[in-house]
C-alpha cells in the first residue's frame, strides 16, 4: 500500500499533469474535451514506452485502487480506443466535469504511485513528461 | 555540446567506446559507428544488461537512444530491474534514452508493420544508437512471407539493417540464440556479432563473453569472463601470451628482507624474476614472503599481496611478527592487501585485479599467497587450464617489471617427495625450497636454494629458525648427507693421516 508522502505526491503530479490542459474557466463542454485531451495526453506518453499491454495491466489496477477512495470512478470506462484508453463520457455526464476531472485525477494518482513504486519517482516524472515545459 | 564519446577519429570509420569495462580492448577497439550488432545468448545471460550499458555510456539529448521493447520482459519491469545498476541513469529517460513498445506491431505477426514502425520513430527521433530487445520475438513470431506485401525474415533483416545505416544508427540487436542457429539471416547480416553464455560446473557459475565477429576490426579471440554486480558488465580480456623482453644485465637485486637469504641467493632477488617459494603446511612460507613484502616497502617500493586462505585482517595481523608498520603502508598508499576468494574466479579475473593494484600504487614487488589457495579460488572449469592460466598471469606481471613471489605448498615433505609442483616451476626463475628434516630425533626446518636462472646461489641446505620477530636462517647442512631422505646423517669426520 502506497505511504502518505508517496500518496500524496502522487496526488500532486497527478494535479500537475492535469493543470497543463485543464485550466481556467472552462464550461462544461470545454472542461470535458480537456479533461479528454489530457488524458489521451498523459497515458499516451506512457504507453510509448510500456505498450498498450504495459498500459492495459497499470490502468487496471490503478482503476481498482482508485475506486476504493473515489465513487465516481465506478463511472469511468475503459475503452479500447487508441490513445483514449479511458472513456469519461458517462461520468461527466452522470457527476459533471468537475466530479469526472477529480476522479480521473485520483486514477492518474493511483497510477503514478503504482509506477513509483515500481520504478521510481524520477523516472516516473520523465516518462510522463512532468518537468517539460 | 558533449564530449566526444570516440576512442579514435578516422575519416570514414569511427570507434565508440562501449562504456563497459574491459569490452573495448576484447573488440579491437570499440565498437564501430553505425555497426549493425547482434548481442546474442541464452535468457539471463546479461545482453540486456550489456546493450542499455552501452546506450547509458554513449546517449545525450543531441545523440539519444531508441530502445524498442518487443514481446519480452515487461517494458515496467525491465526499468524496475535495471536502474539497480550504477550506469542506468534515470535522468537520461526518456530525453537521452527513450523506450518504445513495440508488442502490438510484433503481436501483428507483420514484418512490415513492424518495420515501418522502427523507421517512423527513427525518422522522429533521429537517434544515434537504437536497440531491439528482444529481436528474437520479432522474427520468432513474424510470419513467414504470406502475401507479396509481407516480408520474410531475411528481407526483413536486411531492410532493418539498411535503414538503420541509412539513417547513420549504431544498433544493437538482442536476441536469445542457441549454438545451432547460427545460420539464421541477423547473422550473416550483422556486421559484430557478441555471444554470451554461462558455464556452469558444479556450483560454480562463470559467465563468459565471445566475439564471433566484427567487421572492420582485430578482435581479441577466445572466450573472454565477464560479471554483472552492481556497476554493470565488467570484462576481464584474456590475457594474451606476454613475451618479457631479455633482461639488461647487470639487474638490481632486492633484498629478500630475511637475515642470511639475501646470501644464500648470491645478493637478492633480481629485480623482475619469477620466485617460486614452496614448502610442507607450517614451513613459514607466509612469513618468508612477508619478509619480502616488508624489505621492498623498507626500500621506498611499493607491494601488492594478493592472499587466498585469509582475511587481510587476519593476514595483517599474522605479519606482525616480521613489521608492524604495515597497516600505515596501506594508510600511505604503499602496500595493498587484496583478498581474492570467490570460488568462480576466473585468471584474468584475477589478473584484473591485480594489475589494478599494481597500478594504483605503482607497486614493484607482488606476492600471491599462495598458488595452492588460487587454484581453489578458480571455478573448476578454469583449473584444468592452471598451468596455462598461471603462465599467462605471471607473464602478464613480469613483463611490467614486477618482480612476483608466490609461495606453494608441497604435501610431500617427507622422504622421496618433490622439491615444487612440476606444473608450475617451470615458469619460474627461482625456486625455493622449504621442507623438514630429522636431526637428533627432533624436527628442523631447512632451506635451499634450487634455482636461480642466471646467477650464482647457494647449493647448501641451511636450517632457519621462524622467531618472534620472524625467520632467521642458521647454520648449513653442508656436513650432512642425505638431507633430501628427510633422516640425514652427520658425514664422518676427516680423518687425521697417522704420522
Amino acid at each position: 500500500m502506497p505511504d502518505n508522502e508517496g500518496a500524496a505526491n502522487a496526488r500532486s503530479l497527478a494535479r500537475e499533469l492535469m493543470d497543463r490542459e485543464v485550466n481556467g474557466e472552462l464550461d462544461a463542454e470545454a472542461l470535458s474535451a480537456a479533461i479528454q485531451r489530457a488524458v489521451g495526453r498523459i497515458l499516451g506518453d506512457l504507453e510509448g514506452a510500456v505498450g498498450a499491454d504495459g498500459l492495459d495491466a497499470l490502468l487496471d489496477r490503478a482503476m481498482a485502487q482508485a475506486q476504493r477512495g473515489h465513487p465516481v470512478v465506478a463511472s469511468i470506462g475503459r475503452a479500447a480506443d487508441a490513445g483514449m484508453p479511458l472513456n469519461i463520457v458517462t461520468a461527466i455526464e452522470m457527476h459533471g466535469a468537475d466530479a469526472a476531472r477529480a476522479a480521473v485525477e485520483t486514477v492518474l494518482a493511483a497510477l503514478v504511485d503504482i509506477l513509483t513504486a515500481l520504478i521510481g519517482a524520477d523516472m516516473v516524472r520523465n516518462l510522463l513528461h512532468a518537468d517539460d515545459s | 555540446m558533449t564530449a566526444s564519446p570516440f576512442v579514435s577519429d578516422d575519416s570514414v570509420m569511427r570507434n565508440i567506446a562501449t562504456g563497459v569495462p574491459g569490452l573495448d580492448a576484447v573488440l579491437g577497439g570499440g565498437l564501430c559507428e553505425y555497426a549493425f550488432n547482434l548481442v546474442a545468448g541464452a535468457p539471463g545471460s546479461g545482453k540486456t544488461t550489456l546493450v542499455q550499458q552501452i546506450l547509458f555510456a554513449n546517449a545525450t539529448r543531441e545523440r539519444p537512444a531508441l530502445y524498442f521493447t518487443v514481446l519480452g520482459e515487461p517494458t515496467v519491469k525491465m526499468l524496475r530491474y535495471q536502474r539497480q545498476f550504477e550506469f542506468f541513469n534515470a535522468a537520461l529517460v526518456p530525453a537521452a534514452v527513450r523506450f518504445v513498445n513495440l508488442a502490438a506491431e510484433a503481436s501483428s505477426g507483420d514484418l512490415e508493420v513492424v518495420l515501418q514502425r522502427v523507421i517512423a520513430e527513427v525518422a522522429a527521433t533521429q537517434p544515434a544508437f537504437v536497440a531491439v530487445d528482444s529481436f528474437r520475438t520479432i522474427v520468432g513470431g513474424g510470419r513467414a512471407a504470406e502475401s507479396p506485401e509481407s516480408l520474410d525474415m531475411a528481407h526483413f533483416v536486411n531492410r532493418l539493417a539498411q535503414q538503420l545505416t541509412t539513417w547513420e544508427v549504431t544498433s544493437f540487436l538482442i536476441g536469445e540464440y542457441s549454438d545451432t542457429e547460427q545460420r539464421q539471416p541477423v547473422f550473416t547480416i550483422a556486421d559484430t556479432i557478441l555471444w554470451l553464455s554461462e558455464d556452469v560446473d558444479r556450483n560454480s557459475a562463470t559467465r563468459k563473453l565471445r566475439v564471433v565477429k566484427v567487421r572492420g576490426r582485430n578482435p581479441m579471440p577466445g572466450l573472454h569472463t565477464f560479471r554483472l554486480n552492481a556497476s554493470g558488465v565488467q570484462v576481464f580480456p584474456r590475457i594474451p601470451e606476454q613475451v618479457r623482453p631479455r633482461r639488461q644485465q647487470p639487474v638490481a637485486r632486492l633484498g629478500t628482507g630475511v637475515p642470511g637469504l639475501d646470501a644464500m641467493t648470491g645478493g637478492g632477488i633480481p629485480a623482475g624474476d619469477v620466485v617460486l617459494l614452496t614448502g610442507p603446511a607450517g614451513s613459514g612460507k607466509t612469513t618468508f614472503a612477508t619478509h619480502f613484502v616488508a624489505q621492498g616497502l623498507v626500500d621506498g617500493e611499493a607491494c601488492v599481496v594478493a592472499v587466498f586462505e585469509e582475511y587481510p585482517d587476519a593476514y595483517l595481523t599474522r605479519a606482525k611478527v616480521v613489521s608492524t608498520g604495515l597497516d600505515h603502508m596501506i594508510d600511505v598508499g604503499r602496500l595493498i592487501v587484496t583478498y581474492l576468494r570467490p570460488l568462480d574466479l576466473s585468471v584474468d579475473e584475477m589478473l584484473a585485479e591485480i594489475e589494478r593494484a599494481v597500478q594504483r600504487i605503482g607497486a614493484s614487488r607482488v606476492v600471491i599467497d599462495s598458488l595452492s589457495g588460487f587454484e581453489v579460488a578458480l571455478a573448476p572449469s578454469y583449473r584444468a587450464d592452471f598451468r596455462e592460466s598461471l603462465y599467462r598471469l605471471v607473464g602478464a606481471l613480469t613483463v611490467s617489471g614486477v618482480t612476483v613471489l608466490m609461495t606453494d605448498e608441497v604435501v610431500d615433505a617427507t622422504p622421496g617427495g618433490r622439491f615444487t609442483h612440476e606444473r608450475v616451476s617451470f615458469i619460474t626463475d627461482d625456486i625455493l625450497v622449504q621442507r623438514y628434516v630429522e636431526i637428533d630425533g627432533a624436527l628442523q626446518k631447512v632451506l635451499s636454494v634450487v634455482k636461480m636462472r642466471g646467477s650464482e646461489h647457494a647449493t647448501d641446505f641451511r636450517t632457519y629458525r621462524l622467531t618472534a620477530t620472524g625467520a632467521v636462517i642458521g647454520a648449513s647442512l653442508a656436513d650432512y648427507h642425505g638431507i633430501t631422505t628427510g633422516v640425514p646423517t652427520l658425514a664422518a669426520p676427516a680423518r687425521v693421516p697417522s704420522v
